[in-house]
């Protein structure tokens, strides 16, 4: 075990105040855009600490620093391309400034009010299930996060983990988005102090200059460059491009936030202050790779050349490096902040993540399939219920999937495709409906199955390579968009009226 | 190498003050916008009590 009473103090405190301050959301909850979108309430700090916490996770900062043990400085590229993308979408206002226009809760809802409603449940299931996916691996690797740093025995992490889904999950069901909004606030505090002291410690255990020289010793160019990188190359680099620009603008999570805010221009500024965080977010962890490289980089070659960590005379998995470098350097206290502020960055996605999926269940899923097979609608409380228990069930299925599916690739890679399984038709059947007058219902059927199926089968199927799935991916949805639209009926359905909420 | 190398190292300062910089402005000034998100809300949810 390596805390100390001061890490473990720290830590129970942290976790208490979680929860009594998600629990105080509940009461400023009166109907469902309070539970889903705070109210479109948020300010601009308030909506960056939000944005930057939702998509901030121990799994971000694992996945990074596997990027960047594995392939150098050349990873920043993944970085750049994350921060940028938001910059500009920022600055003009590209999808999100519509979006939150509409007064939009869910993103498949844009479906219903463009395309049918039909589409819009054909493009629920296609989000719940990409999302379910995406999300079913975090557990495990915050998991293994914690027991490298803490020292907990293995043994008993399956329940400390279970712990802390559970504790997500009581403020998320109650609160609804205030909760996670208040929580959020409070853990990107905590989880940026945490990254700050990391990077610190980190850089001084290892050294820059060593840290330049071992990338150059292990890598050559290839560690510098990300297109010599074999790992990277142009079709990763346009994927990247197009991956981020749809993952800012129409992953569900992103969107919610812009849907919560006080109006479209609050919503550029959060996303254009945020995309400077994004730069930090995937270069200040894949430098730590690097740094866990230095220090534990010695034992044999795997395929790429790249040498496997031993610690302690053990070889292990690279995913693990980074914790295992900060068990070594951290001193208690700052173990214990350390872990804490890993605790922070890991609630702040999951509930944010609970509620996102959550909310595509009930609102883009059994609402309207409800309606369409002829039963009334239903009040804001009866919408609320079906979301929370969407919440649990998302939580169940999130610690089963985590518990028995093995990861064939690099985390950043998994998650990138389930990310795109959803992403390519949804993005291009927004553009579509936002930006060119011809897309219709036809065309969006079309992009959404065509996405779907052109990730599924190439990377699963084929044994395609990651990069050129996700690029064909996106290419094929496009052309299902334009084809079917060109084919299927001439006129595009009148957009339908924001809710009246 | 070395080209990358400086752009890199460049890029590295800029994203680690911007993050910095930005999780300050955040602490000082998100506390007022957390209380202003909640007293818009009541308001509406004492609205919605009295109609």
């Amino acid at each position: 075990m390596n805390f100390a009473a001061v890490d473990w103090v720290i830590v129970v405190l942290y976790l208490a105040l979680s929860l009594g301050v998600g629990i105080v959301g509940k009461r400023y909850v009166g109907d469902l855009t309070h539970f889903l979108v705070a109210g479109r309430e948020l300010g601009v700090y308030v909506g960056i600490a939000t944005l930057a916490a939702t998509e901030i996770g121990t799994i971000t900062y694992m996945y990074m620093a596997e990027l960047g043990y594995k392939a150098g400085f050349a990873a920043f590229a993944a970085a750049l391309i994350s921060g940028g993308s938001m910059l500009v979408i920022g600055r003009t206002g590209f999808i999100v400034s519509r979006f939150r226009e509409l007064k939009l809760m869910t993103v498949p809802e844009y479906f219903e009010r463009k395309y049918s409603r039909g589409l819009r449940i054909l493009t629920g299931f296609v989000v719940a299930l990409a999302g379910l996916l995406n999300m079913g691996v975090f557990l495990k690797i915050e998991g293994q996060f914690l027991m490298t740093v803490s020292g907990i025995d293995s043994r008993y992490l399956v329940g400390v983990m279970t712990c802390i889904l559970l504790l997500e999950l009581v403020y998320t069901v109650l609160g609804g988005m205030v909760s996670v909004v208040i929580t959020d606030f409070m853990q990107y505090i905590l989880l940026s102090i945490a990254t700050i002291l990391i990077s610190v410690y980190a850089v001084q255990s290892a050294g820059f200059d060593k840290i330049v020289d071992k990338v150059a010793d292990v890598m050559g160019p290839s560690g510098f460059s990300p297109i010599v990188s074999p790992r990277f190359g142009w079709t990763f680099l346009i994927w990247q491009v197009l991956l981020w620009v749809s993952l800012s603008t129409c992953w569900q999570t992103t969107a919610m936030r812009m849907f919560s805010t006080n109006s479209p221009a609050t919503a550029k500024k959060v996303m254009t202050w945020t995309g400077v965080i994004f730069f930090g977010r995937g270069m200040l962890p894949m430098l730590w790779g690097m740094c866990a490289l230095v220090m534990f980089g010695t034992g044999p070659l795997d395929k790429d050349g790249i040498p496997a960590p031993i610690v302690d005379g053990q070889a292990i998995e690279p995913i693990a490096a980074m914790p295992a470098m900060l068990a070594h350097i951290l001193g208690p206290g700052v173990r214990g902040i350390v872990v804490a502020g890993m605790l922070a960055a890991t609630m702040s996605v999951n509930s944010s993540y609970l509620l996102g999926w959550s909310s595509v269940i009930s609102q883009d899923i059994v609402v309207p399939l409800r309606i369409a097979m002829g039963k009334g609608e239903l009040g804001s409380k009866e919408q609320i219920l079906i979301n929370r228990i969407s919440n649990v069930f998302v939580s169940l299925f999130i610690m089963f999937w985590g518990l028995y599916y093995t990861l064939p690739d690099a985390v950043y890679l998994y998650l990138g495709l389930t990310c795109t399984i959803y992403l390519s038709g949804v993005f291009v059947s927004v553009i579509g409906g936002l930006y060119w007058r011809r897309a219709n219902v036809t065309g969006g059927y079309a992009a959404m199955i065509m996405g779907g199926v052109g990730t599924i089968v190439p990377f699963f199927g084929l044994g395609w390579g990651a990069n050129v799935t996700g690029f064909a991916a996106f290419g094929l949805a496009a052309t299902g968009l334009v084809v079917g639209s060109l084919l299927g009926k001439r006129e595009a359905a009148p957009m339908k009226a924001a809710a009246a909420t | 190498m070395e080209i990358w190398k400086a752009f890199w190292t460049v890029a590295l300062l800029v994203a680690g003050s911007g993050f910095a910089l930005i999780t300050l402005i955040v602490i000082l000034k998100g506390g007022r916008d957390l209380r202003a998100m909640l007293r818009g809300l009541k308001a509406h949810h004492d609205d919605n009590r009295t109609h």
